[in-house]
């Protein structure tokens, strides 16, 4: 990456402002984040060396020298760039909650206030979504079971009680693990309310079904799926909950 | 929310406890404090009613009384638009809470954050019970996902203890709590210092202890809300700084990479 370091004539420098010349061109991308005092800790050097240093350049201080590296950096590479991460992830997160079907929430309380078993399954990264539903629905006095197994979700589906319901939260929601138990499921009129990442086979789930799929794009590196728009699902049903219970004893 | 309904202008930081905690009891009691006189207020709170009377002053009122029409009428205008809590008010809560945290976050404390996390450094994560060990479990989850190594989960307070004793200085603790004041987990924060660890707190915007004594600190909105004595406080925002954080973190170690390669 080309940057205005590049043309420094390094002669002119002294020694220890060359040290923090190469520290400059070691550490492009994050010179931006680190504090002048972090630096000096790092190089052993005085901040007035540092500043010094800025104002050889022809910056009027290090605050300036960040701002024309941050510049730079928003041009040349925008991969790298972390500063752009918070408003990214908020933005996608604000458009997710506009798109909320207010009908399905409310259908999905409705079911909840009116099915005697509450199930809720999920394993690995689509446990967390799952345990906050259980453990938010228990605080607030609706009694549910959390299974993380699907060895205990293909056994407990062969002896569902009527009048029951079952939550599923998945990343893909493989159709050959699922088939069966969603076959058994239905055979016992058992309600499925599944919530998934990403798009689910449709020829899974009954027209009975409650279906959401969350969308949520992996992050390239790792490939991880951070469950946040599940979460935020889970949120939604819990306010609403709340608020109609709330309103029900009063 | 009482930054919202209160619509502060001036920086949480230059209140003084004692009127953090006026603050906090109006954001607690806003419907009550409207039918008060400022002497009851003041004795409720335990404060003399001139404390109240500068609390008011600093917040831009002529004194108790406009305070109280504010409210009032504050209240008057939010009954006339929920009529019915529907789904399109939680939408609304639930944006404003992002919204908030979103401008609290700060990079320079994420980026060092990020930055001691990447040097493999032992990193214990405390699990105090509860909700909150959710939040735990997926920090935990995606930091290994993230491919960090030395991730350790005391899954009990005598654990912790008991790691903060025999471990050398220097190693990673990370403290979660809504509040920030949860006794045990506030009380193993102070240990972890004042045993020469590495404190990273998250916790909620409110003034609290866990975030003061901490090296490092990631803060939320955070609205306490419990049934009976059970928690039931929302922990959406703690999942979402901790989901931004390993975004900021992956993004972080992309840009160690690339300066190694290059």
């Amino acid at each position: 990456m080309k940057s205005f370091l590049d043309t420094v004539d390094v002669n002119n420098l002294t020694s220890s402002e060359q040290i923090i010349y190469q520290y400059f061109k070691d550490h492009l991308n994050n010179i931006v984040y680190l504090s002048l005092s972090d630096i000096c800790k790092e190089l052993y050097v005085s901040n007035a060396t540092v500043i010094r240093f800025s104002q050889k350049l022809g910056f009027k201080g290090f605050n300036e020298l960040k701002f024309q590296l941050k510049n730079e950096l928003n041009l040349t590479n925008k991969s790298t760039n972390a500063w752009d991460t918070i408003p990214h992830r908020t933005s996608i997160l604000k458009d997710f909650i506009d798109n909320i079907d207010d009908k399905i929430i409310e259908q999905i309380c409705s079911e909840i206030k009116n099915h005697k078993s509450i199930y809720i399954y999920g394993r690995n990264m689509s446990s967390l979504p799952a345990k906050y539903l259980q453990s938010m629905l228990n605080t607030m006095d609706i009694p549910c079971i959390y299974i993380d197994w699907i060895d205990f979700l293909s056994a407990l589906s062969k002896s569902f009680p009527d009048n029951a319901v079952l939550f599923i939260f998945t990343n893909y929601g493989d159709k050959s693990i699922y088939e069966p138990i969603v076959k058994q499921c239905h055979e016992r009129h058992v309600k499925i309310i599944w919530i998934s990442s990403t798009d689910l086979d449709s020829s899974l789930l009954s027209s009975n079904d409650i279906y959401i799929s969350t969308h949520e794009a992996k992050l390239e590196t790792p490939p991880l799926l951070t469950k946040l728009t599940s979460f935020l699902l889970v949120q939604f049903i819990i306010e609403y909950l709340r608020h109609n219970i709330d309103k029900q004893g009063a | 929310m009482f930054p919202l309904k209160l619509n502060l202008n001036i920086p949480l930081n230059s209140l003084s406890n004692k009127e953090l905690n006026i603050l906090q009891y109006i954001h607690d009691n806003e419907d009550r404090i409207s039918i008060m006189s400022i002497q009851t207020f003041a004795k409720e709170i335990n404060y003399s009613t001139s404390t109240v009377l500068r609390f008011c002053r600093k917040l831009g009122f002529s004194g108790f009384p406009e305070l109280k029409f504010f409210l009032r009428r504050q209240e008057e205008e939010s009954s006339k638009n929920v009529t019915n809590y529907s789904v399109q008010s939680i939408k609304k809560s639930i944006i404003t809470d992002l919204e908030g945290t979103t401008s609290l976050m700060n990079t320079e404390d994420l980026f060092q954050i990020a930055k001691l996390l990447s040097s493999n450094t032992p990193v214990y994560i405390h699990s105090p019970a509860g909700l909150t060990d959710i939040s735990v479990d997926y920090l935990e989850s995606m930091l290994f996902i993230s491919g960090c190594q030395n991730i350790y989960k005391s899954p009990a307070a005598k654990m912790t203890h008991h790691y903060i004793q025999t471990l050398d200085k220097g190693n990673i603790f990370i403290f979660i709590s809504s509040s920030g004041k949860f006794e045990s987990t506030l009380n193993l924060a102070k240990e972890a210092k004042l045993h020469g660890m590495i404190v990273i707190s998250i916790s909620s915007i409110e003034n609290n202890d866990l975030a003061e004594i901490s090296n490092y600190n990631i803060r939320f909105f955070s609205k306490k809300t419990e049934n009976e004595g059970a928690d039931s406080t929302s922990r959406f925002c703690t999942f979402f700084v901790l989901s931004v954080f390993i975004e900021f973190f992956n993004e972080y170690k992309k840009g160690i990479d690339h300066e190694i390669i290059s």
